[in-house]
């Protein structure tokens, strides 16, 4: 531990932060419940008013049915800010599909904002990744509401046929092998491969000292695996490489500052991840080798969440202010031709799938 | 699931804490009890529909999101430093104390950062605890982590330069 980190711990545990307790508290938390439900009642009634007012209006006056629901199994509404109306139209021309993470959930767009829905396949919904033909997803699902009740699901794009693929591993942030056999995923104790069906579950990486020591591993075209990995001794993150048979652990950024989040390109040529030179984060693109890297996000921004178009454009998140306020912009894999994508998006993760999603009901 | 006189013992037992971490992660007392209320409150209604299953870490998830919540809505505004904890003196010889210079450095993070900060170093979570906690990955606080303590570590270092340039020169 640095001597900062123990200023922080004393300073933490002194006990000018403690605050004289409630004699009585439960009467306090019975107003605020009070309150709360009172606030839900209102906003429910003003959204109803907002969404069925215009509805009826617009039927009575036109005489039209009013937009039937996207099909799509027990695809909803979503809560996020995002108004796919802004998204430009160009937008539509770029192929695959969108997933992102909305809330407390996964949620599914078209390139162009529409279509949009939840997955809504579990509780909370983290980490989405698509199968190589975009018709599976698999994610980091939670069975319970405490803290690490996550394991890793794959379903289909509809929300169909959930599956849960590990059990209490806390799988997490998994890939899919080029022909969508086999799935590799983080835990805490390491790097794993299992079947895509739940079988044959092996232990690629052995985990570092802390948890999840090794993180966000990411399969290529050329079936070579990149991970994050944490060196205590130099308190930073490192992207490193092994082959599917978990030989050939290799450093890819050489000593480099390279902080997570590796994509490999859909060609497996190359491969972006998120570095952090300064006090900011930016995508940086290197060869498959490792050499060459170089930032291509703008300077300044706190940029991250790397993801590939089918055409091999780079979509990242870039953050307005708070972790959850960003917006996804896109640009060539040289960092040329950036544009703004999804305004207001809010999502924290964002993954491009390679083709458009199978519609239907469950 | 559990009765209400469960949850009221829970309430008065963790009370304290719960104040307590609600004071770092607002840094303003009056603050901190509305987060607490608040908070409680939520979980309540939680416990009443039988949601909750750890109740301490479901209050914890609701404070941290209710506080950045609160602070994107009121922006800047929000109380960072003005109600800083008391002490904040320096000793006879001149000097700050360590930890009121670590405290109001801390004030000086922006919410999700700080939320870190104290999760990590006064609640001893794991980094993967706090991804949970704060619906964010690990891979982010770990990069929240390492910007927070870089500031820090920023601000510390020029609040010694004050100090020196201050006191020391009258020192001298």
């Amino acid at each position: 531990m640095t001597d900062l980190e123990e200023k922080i711990r004393a300073a933490l545990h002194d006990s000018q932060w403690d605050l004289a307790t409630w004699p009585d508290p439960m009467p306090r938390v019975r107003r605020a419940a009070a309150r709360q439900r009172a606030r839900l009642a209102a906003t429910t009634l003003v959204l109803a008013a907002a969404i069925v007012t215009p509805i009826a209006l617009l039927s009575s006056t036109t005489g039209t049915r009013p937009t039937p629901k996207p099909p799509g199994g027990n695809a909803t509404a979503t809560s996020t800010q995002f108004d796919a109306s802004r998204v430009p139209s160009w937008a539509s021309h770029l192929g695959g599909e969108v997933a992102y993470k909305c809330g407390d959930s996964v949620c599914l767009m078209r390139p162009g904002g529409t279509g949009h829905r939840t997955l809504g396949a579990t509780k909370t919904e983290w980490d989405p990744s698509w199968s190589p033909d975009g018709r599976r997803l698999t994610f980091r699902g939670y069975y319970g509401q405490g803290d690490g009740q996550y394991d890793l699901y794959v379903a289909n794009a509809n929300g169909c046929q959930v599956t849960r693929l590990t059990h209490n591993l806390n799988g997490t942030s998994s890939s899919w092998s080029p022909n969508g056999r086999q799935i590799v995923f983080s835990t805490p104790q390491g790097i794993y491969v299992i079947n895509f069906k739940g079988t044959g579950l092996r232990r690629l990486v052995r985990g570092e000292k802390t948890s999840y020591g090794v993180d966000t591993p990411t399969w290529s075209r050329s079936n070579l695996i990149a991970y994050a990995r944490y060196l205590p001794a130099r308190q930073r993150t490192e992207i490193y490489t092994v082959k599917t048979d978990g030989s050939g652990v290799s450093a890819l950024t050489r000593g480099r500052p390279g902080f997570g989040q590796p994509a490999w390109s859909p060609d497996g040529h190359s491969i972006a991840f998120v570095a952090n030179p300064d006090s900011t984060s930016s995508i940086e693109v290197a060869a498959a080798d490792g050499t060459g890297p170089h930032r291509v996000s703008p300077r300044g921004w706190i940029s991250y969440s790397p993801t590939w178009t089918p055409s091999g454009q780079i979509v990242f998140l870039h953050q307005l202010g708070t972790a959850t306020r960003t917006s996804a912009y896109i640009m060539n894999s040289n960092g040329s031709d950036l544009r703004l994508l999804y305004p207001n998006l809010n999502a924290t993760q964002i993954a491009w799938g390679p083709a458009h999603l199978p519609r239907g009901r469950c | 699931m559990a009765s209400d006189e469960e949850f009221e013992e829970f309430v008065t037992a963790s009370l304290p804490r719960l104040l307590r971490f609600a004071h770092m992660l607002t840094g303003n007392s009056a603050a901190a009890e509305d987060l607490v209320q608040t908070a409680l409150g939520r979980s309540w209604r939680a416990w009443q529909l039988g949601g909750i299953d750890d109740p301490l870490a479901f209050v914890r998830k609701v404070m941290v999101n209710s506080h950045s919540s609160w602070y994107r809505r009121y922006g800047g505004r929000e109380t960072a430093v003005a109600n800083p904890p008391e002490k904040v003196t320096h000793d006879e010889a001149g000097r700050i104390d360590d930890r009121d210079a670590v405290c109001r450095a801390l004030l000086t993070l922006p919410p999700r950062q700080r939320a870190v900060i104290v999760l990590r170093y006064y609640e001893e979570l794991t980094e993967q605890e706090i991804a949970a906690v704060m619906a964010i990955s690990p891979g982010t606080v770990k990069s929240q982590a390492a910007r927070a303590l870089k500031h820090l570590a920023a601000t510390l270092s020029a609040s010694d330069q004050a100090i020196h340039a201050t006191y020391g020169a009258a020192d001298d």
